[in-house]
């Protein structure tokens, strides 16, 4: 037989709930059978559900009114509790508002370094080429292929729907010009017409499938057209590039997403460029090309097709001008292979030669991650410990709530609503501060986040499950140990229920020591290392150099300024040259020294400076002797580094040959240099990297003039120079800076990563300071009877200050011993990134252990003092 | 002890009439038999749920039977106290009734 519909029956047992009358189900059932067997299963199918539907407003109010009114008392002792023990509340809440802040910031953070690139609507199919060339056990990964490559693909790989080059010139500044005024730019690239179809930047004046075509034509961004041509409208208009080519400009995009990994105000047409055009597949590798995938093609399965290219074009050439086979070429170790980089993973992922900016560092967005875990952590470690401590006071609550009849789940469900309640409270603090803090973390982050982001998507979703997450991990350790109360106990006044989880707090209380010891040790070896950079002997003087930009507009003047900047005795010495040993112009040459690497010849940082470099950079010649105008042949001759000496092999540097292939008359020829010095080793790059075989040689390379200036009166001195250029070069823009800023700039990155590193720490250590304020409160609330007895006894103050702190700073203690090795170990790996590195001496471990218990002594002992000096009247008269 | 309304009357009856077997579902059907109209299952349920309150009615649960869905009966059984709350509706009844045999039922009201 058939039995009564489902949902019907599930409303009327619902119904029924409330005064035990399920039984009732039994007799609608046999109702329903008879019906049935007399007038049919039609009849007593809608009997039933009129049974069902009767019963409606009964079902209401068992489902939602007897829940809300439960709720409503919820929340009401809820919020009593909380103007109850205001301080404890405040504590709590601030917390937790402060972690769940910290992690909303590096959430959205991360959730930006994940984004990069996402937004083309291609961005699935886009992937950079990129080159890893061998030669004699040197190893480059490079970022970009030679100009030729993107044609080859297209061409030889159906798969590659489209290709599209980016290319920058070798220098950083240009000079646009509309006639009326001149703007010094540097965020200036050279790409394909194809660009606006694989990317998808939008333009917004223009024909995206034309802009780029034609030689001479120039994108530019709204911002920039409105800085040249203000209201009018910029296409068709004429910009003049270093006063000699005229670019006409054919569009106008939106600025660039900052989650992009590069940025240009302008593009130019790369057709307007000869070296477009170059025909060699090893030189000028420096095109970053982009592939555009059709749409079911898999890109592994290209990747290994692209040895073919490299067999097919890189080969011929070297077989011919070496006169051997690419097999034996191969044999001497030359390697050349192209690989593929998805597009969105080159800002998280990539770290190559010739990056068009410096990418994020998925390193970077664990590291962040795991901080933000480890401080929400703590701060719900915090609820955790202070409400257990706190139950007590709460248990007379539960015993009579638990005697009128309440179940265990409905306590347990009691204690969650409340930490979701106060969860929720905090959040809307959390919410406040972020909206603060916000600007302070973009300017430590180097990002562009906006608090929109925060509303975009999931986020929203995101958050919700974060603060219920949040709330019920905090509030699910007091929810079951409250509920868990025997009423009969509780009446009867004796074990203190607090006394079983003394244990978990105390081990919570290590735990948030543990990771704020770590924190602190980060921190301070972090600004160790930092420290250590900017005072290490780095070969060269880098105070008071002042560095003139874009000196090549001197033309042939260049040495006549040179000389009148000389006239001021405030300048001690002036050089020209490009290269410095801070950020700046880079060549590296495959040369043949003397010696082991004669044959094969091997790369070595190749620096064209002129005869006084040494003496302006303040660097220190070992052997041999400075470049000088009283010798002839010093024109061609070669100052060497040290490391090059050791690479080499060298026991006698002075007089020995370093070879360089020259064409002459269609010829192959390895003219030979002779060594005439060797400087002491200097940082050239970040500390990160070691030293390489570097060389000078007397070379014209007139983009940057650098002046050693006496300490006083620098800015006079800088108006002075102004002065003059304005006498050699009228209406040309004046730009300089300062050496030791260009040094600085090149530690941006872990500078960036010390100080988010020490605001995060200051901050974990806050959160764990608040709970042991808490917690050391609460205790010299539970012992104030105690406290009163020992001094009416005859204790002192210190002797109960000690009494009382006692207990936490050997947990505290306990938690730097575990927090050191730790430490230690993670903070190894980071130093391991550098070649150059200061140890980690035992006294960073003794100064953050100092430190933490410093801090929490502090907090406990103001807690401590305070119940040590009440009057033990006070606490005694009620006994 | 107040006088019971009738439907009361009527629920009480039908749990002594039926002795052993008095549950909500022979209750109902015993009284659609004998008034020969409808009564909802709500009437019965809680004129059986007042009376067992007032203690004019016990209840009690038999064993799980099949047929039911898995369910057990409620059966009801008279108390003490609903036999003499029955015996004093009868009283009132059989008083109000007293004196009125000859004005019959054919007797022209108006």
């Amino acid at each position: 037989m058939k039995s009564p519909p489902r949902l019907a029956r599930w409303i009327l047992t619902v119904a029924n709930r409330q005064q035990n009358r399920t039984i009732i189900l039994g007799d609608f059932e046999e109702f329903y059978h008879e019906i049935a067997q007399e007038s049919g299963a039609v009849r007593a199918y809608c009997w039933y559900w009129g049974q069902a539907l009767k019963s409606i407003p009964r079902f209401v109010q068992t489902t939602v009114y007897w829940r809300s009114v439960m709720l409503k008392n919820y929340l009401k002792m809820a919020v009593r509790n909380l103007f109850k023990q205001t301080f404890f509340s405040m504590v709590n809440i601030a917390g937790l508002a402060v972690g769940i802040c910290c992690c909303l910031l590096i959430l959205l953070y991360v959730q930006h370094e994940m984004s990069y690139d996402a937004y083309h609507t291609h961005a699935n199919r886009i992937y950079r080429l990129a080159l890893d060339l061998k030669w004699s056990g040197d190893e480059h990964h490079i970022a970009g292929v030679a100009a030729v490559t993107a044609e080859a693909v297209v061409n030889d790989y159906p798969e590659v729907e489209d290709a599209v080059r980016i290319y920058l010139e070798d220098r950083t500044r240009y000079r646009l010009s509309d006639g009326d005024q001149t703007f010094l730019e540097s965020h200036i690239a050279y790409t394909d017409a194809s660009f606006f179809h694989v990317f998808s930047i939008p333009l917004i004046a223009g024909d995206p499938k034309t802009a780029l075509a034609e030689p001479n034509s120039l994108v530019m961004s709204e911002e920039m057209a409105y800085k040249y041509f203000g209201e009018d409208d910029p296409l068709g208009r004429t910009l003049t590039m270093d006063n000699t080519t005229d670019y006409k400009v054919t569009g106008v995009f939106k600025e660039i997403p900052s989650n992009t990994h590069f940025h240009f105000d302008f593009f130019g047409s790369l057709t307007s460029l000869e070296d477009s055009r170059a025909p060699w597949w090893l030189h000028n590798i420096t095109f970053r090309t982009y592939l555009l995938l059709h749409e079911n093609a898999d890109p592994r399965e290209l990747e290994k097709k692209l040895p073919e290219m490299v067999r097919k074009y890189v080969a011929p050439p070297l077989e011919q001008s070496f006169s051997k086979s690419w097999e034996e070429i191969t044999q001497m170790g030359m390697g050349v292979r192209y690989f593929l980089q998805p597009l969105k993973s080159i800002h998280l992922h990539s770290d190559l030669q010739y990056e068009l900016e410096p990418n994020g560092d998925i390193k970077y967005v664990i590291i962040f991650s795991s901080i933000a875990f480890f401080i929400l952590l703590i701060a719900c470690i915090n609820f955790m410990n202070l409400s257990t401590a706190r139950s007590t006071r709460r248990a007379r609550e539960v015993g009579v709530r638990k005697a009128v009849g309440s179940l265990r789940w409905q306590l347990i469900f009691q204690f969650l609503a409340e930490a979701l309640f106060l969860s929720f409270l905090a959040l809307v603090l959390a919410l406040i501060l972020t909206s603060l803090a916000l600007p302070y973390f973009n300017d430590l982050a180097q990002r562009d986040i906006s608090l929109s982001q925060l509303l975009q998507g999931m986020f929203p979703l995101y958050l919700l499950g974060f603060v219920v997450a949040a709330g019920v991990v905090s509030g699910s350790y007091p929810a079951f140990f409250l509920s868990s109360y025997r009423p009969v106990d509780v009446f009867k006044g004796q074990s203190a229920p607090g006394a079983k989880s003394r244990w978990l707090r105390n081990g919570l209380v290590v735990f948030q020591f543990f990771v704020s010891t770590v924190l602190i040790i980060g921190t301070l070896v972090v600004s160790r290392q930092m420290h250590f950079v900017q005072n290490r002997k780095l070969g060269f003087e880098k105070d008071q150099v002042l560095v003139i930009h874009d000196t090549y507009v001197l033309g042939a003047q260049i040495e006549s300024f040179k000389q009148a900047l000389l006239q001021n005795p405030r300048i001690s010495s002036a050089t020209i040259t490009g290269f410095l040993p801070v950020d700046s112009d880079r060549m590296m040459d495959v040369n043949n020294p003397e010696g082991i690497y004669r044959e094969k010849g091997t790369p070595m940082e190749t620096w064209p400076v002129d005869f006084d470099y040494v003496k302006t950079m303040g660097m220190e010649i070992v052997a041999g002797r400075d470049f000088s105008r009283a010798f002839s042949t010093d024109s061609s001759a070669i100052i060497v580094n040290e490391a090059a000496v050791r690479q080499f092999g060298w026991e006698h540097p002075i007089g020995k040959k370093i070879g360089d292939w020259r064409m002459m008359d269609d010829q192959r020829v390895l003219v030979d240099f002779p060594v005439i010095g060797v400087v002491k080793d200097f940082h050239y790059e970040s500390l990160r990297n070691y030293i390489g075989p570097l060389r000078f040689f007397i070379g014209r390379s007139p983009d940057l003039l650098s002046l050693r200036m006496h300490a006083e009166d620098i800015s006079q001195t800088i108006n002075w120079i102004r002065e003059q250029w304005a006498v050699f070069v009228p209406g040309e823009p004046f730009d300089f800076s300062f050496m030791d800023d260009r040094f600085d700039t090149m530690y941006r990155s872990e500078q960036r990563f010390g100080d988010i590193f020490a605001v995060f720490s200051v901050l974990a250590v806050s959160i764990g300071c608040l709970g042991l304020l808490g917690l050391a409160a609460f205790t010299a609330e539970r012992k104030i009877k105690e406290i009163g007895i020992r001094k009416v006894l005859g204790a002192s103050v210190s002797g109960i200050v000690i009494l009382l702190s006692r207990t936490f700073i050997k947990w505290v203690l306990i938690a730097n011993v575990a927090g050191w090795p730790v430490a230690y170990f993670i903070m190894r790996r980071w130093l391991q990134g550098f070649a150059y590195r200061t140890d980690m001496t035992p006294l960073t471990f003794i100064l953050s252990g100092a430190l933490t218990f410093g801090i929490a002594f502090l907090t406990v002992s103001y807690q401590a003092i305070r119940a040590a000096r009440t009057n033990p009247v006070q606490s005694l008269k009620y006994e | 002890m107040k006088v019971l309304s009738r439907a009361d009357e009527l629920v009480l009856l039908s749990v002594w009439r039926l002795q052993d077997d008095a549950y909500g579902v022979s209750i109902r059907k015993l009284i659609i038999e004998s008034t020969g109209h409808d009564w909802s299952v709500g009437a019965i349920y809680d004129s059986l749920e007042r009376l067992t309150n007032g203690g004019y009615l016990a209840a009690f649960q038999s064993d799980p039977t099949p047929e039911r869905g898995g369910r057990s009966k409620r059966y009801f059984r008279l108390t003490r106290d609903g036999l003499a709350a029955l015996r004093k509706t009868k009283d009132v009844h059989d008083s109000m009734w007293i004196g009125l045999p000859d004005l019959g039922f054919d007797l022209k009201t108006s």
